[in-house]
């Protein structure tokens, strides 16, 4: 008899487990498929009437470029400078790349651009203010006729553990842009007699709003001759 | 014996030569001797300290090193007399308009010409077997022999005493109260040569009426200028003039522009222009 009364109890509990299994919900024990399926969100069929419509289609990242590293610029505008020295002449005297070189160091400038830089030699005084990119271009051809083993580097600073650290000092223009400013040492050569010349300097720079050199101003100041030891 | 005596003469005469060429200027011209100087402004102004100068004003800047070849400038400028002589001699040439009916007004014959544009400038030149002077030429001369000199006079123009400080418009002094020996702040210009030369013996380099120059304006001219006798850009809208006339007002005048007057101050017009205080001088 007892048999029998467990018998009957174990069927009971059986039939309610299949029972509670069957009111389950089978898909949320599934893995998505591989291949999806466009979805339609449930929302759409009960749109929430306060939820402000969806922000424009272009991806964030287009509507503004990324700010210009104040170093990347600064590292660039050097590099072209310095590279004004780097053609050849053939045996012929033929100048080969030196155009190119003042070329590349010009797609940095906007028409308009107003420099002001150092004396060109001995036989000038007073600042040389450069009005447009013509004039500019005049200058940057004669560094690149007149001086040899251009050198122009980013003064370091040292202090605690932060080792030579280039410092530029940067802020956005009112008019749109960046201005930056950093410390240099100049050194060049004379391409006539390769007399090497010195001096500590520095550059500021005004980047318009499309990214080219609205302003120059390039300092060096204490001028001297550098002298084989 | 003989041959030392020979020898002698012929040292005097290879001596004499040069001295000869040298006093063998023309008429009323002077010679200006080749070498260097400094062209355009080399020294700083009270303005340059304010940050008061508009970059189109910095034209006289930078000063260059310049060399130049001996030439000849007229010791004065061009008188209303010896206009009148080119007019006559050329027919067809049209006279100043404000001569009355077209002769020169009496007492008048000494004024420097006026209301003559630079065609009519270059013509006279050409007539008188010269030509207009180079910019640098100019300023060489203005300059008379001094070096970086603010004015054909010398630097002598400052005046801080209190008796300066209050003098009236228009009364321009000297530190040493000598008059400025120019014709600034008049009401019409004055006979040449009223006023002492320069250094070269140049008269009215600065004051009188201003002066035509042969080179064509650039205000950036000055950057890349040729260090051996420039001849000023190759083309160009309008002409230089330089110096100044009657009608500026002398080196710090209260009130008044004070770096106007000055031997490096360039200033330029159309050349079709005919002005009342543009006259010009010739070179050779």
């Amino acid at each position: 008899m007892r048999r029998l009364i467990v018998i009957v109890v174990s069927i009971l509990i059986i039939l309610l487990a299949l029972e509670f299994h069957a009111q389950t919900p089978p898909a949320q024990t599934q893995k998505p498929p591989q291949t999806q399926t466009p979805q339609t969100p449930p929302a759409a069929q009960t749109p929430p009437p306060a939820q402000a419509p969806p922000p424009a289609q272009t991806p964030p990242a287009a509507a503004k470029p990324p700010a210009p590293d104040p170093l990347q610029l600064a590292e660039d505008w050097l590099a072209r400078l310095n590279n004004l020295s780097n053609w050849t002449l053939t045996f012929e005297g033929k100048e080969v790349g030196r155009e190119d070189l003042v070329n590349k160091m010009m797609e940095l400038y906007a028409p308009d651009v107003v420099a002001e830089v150092p004396p060109h030699d001995d036989e000038q005084i007073g600042p040389v203010i450069l009005r447009g990119r013509g004039n500019v271009q005049k200058w940057v051809d004669k560094i690149s006729r007149t001086q040899v083993r251009l050198l122009y580097i980013q003064r370091r600073q040292t202090k605690k553990q932060f080792e030579g650290t280039k410092m530029i000092y940067s802020t956005p223009l009112p008019w749109g842009g960046v201005g930056i400013s950093f410390e240099i040492i100049a050194a060049w050569s004379r391409r006539e007699d390769r007399r090497k010349f010195t001096g500590p300097g520095s550059v500021f720079l005004q980047y318009n709003a499309d990214g080219k050199i609205d302003r120059l101003r390039l300092y060096v100041a204490e001028i001297s001759e550098v002298k084989a030891l | 014996m003989n041959k030392k005596v020979l020898l002698t003469i012929l040292c005097l005469l290879c001596a004499a030569f040069p001295l000869a060429a040298q006093t063998a200027a023309p008429e009323n011209m002077v010679q200006i001797p080749a070498g260097k100087f400094w062209m355009g402004r080399a020294y700083t102004i009270y303005t340059d300290s304010a940050d008061l100068v508009p970059i189109d004003k910095l034209d006289d800047r930078p000063a260059n090193n310049i060399y130049l070849d001996a030439f000849y400038i007229d010791k004065y400028e061009v008188t209303n007399a010896d206009y009148s002589k080119f007019l006559q001699a050329t027919p067809g040439t049209k006279p100043p308009w404000h001569w009355p009916q077209g002769k020169i007004e009496a007492g008048k014959e000494k004024l420097p010409v006026y209301n003559v544009n630079w065609f009519e400038a270059t013509a006279f030149c050409k007539w008188a077997g010269k030509r207009l002077p180079t910019e640098a030429e100019w300023e060489k001369a203005a300059r008379g022999g001094l070096d970086r000199n603010h004015y054909a006079w010398g630097d002598a123009d400052i005046d801080t005493t209190e008796k300066y400080l209050q003098a009236p418009q228009g009364a321009g002094r000297l530190n040493n109260d000598e008059p400025i020996p120019a014709h600034l702040s008049g009401t019409d210009a004055k006979p040449v040569g009223t006023f002492k030369p320069n250094g070269y013996g140049l008269y009215d380099m600065i004051g009188n009426v201003r002066e035509w120059i042969n080179d064509w304006y650039d205000a950036s001219y000055y950057l890349f200028m040729p260090k051996r006798n420039p001849q000023g850009p190759e083309t160009g809208r309008y002409r230089d003039v330089r110096g100044s006339g009657w009608l500026d007002a002398p080196p710090n005048t209260v009130g008044g522009p004070s770096d106007n007057n000055t031997v490096d101050t360039r200033d330029f017009s159309d050349p079709d222009l005919r002005a009342t205080t543009i006259g010009f001088r010739c070179a050779k």
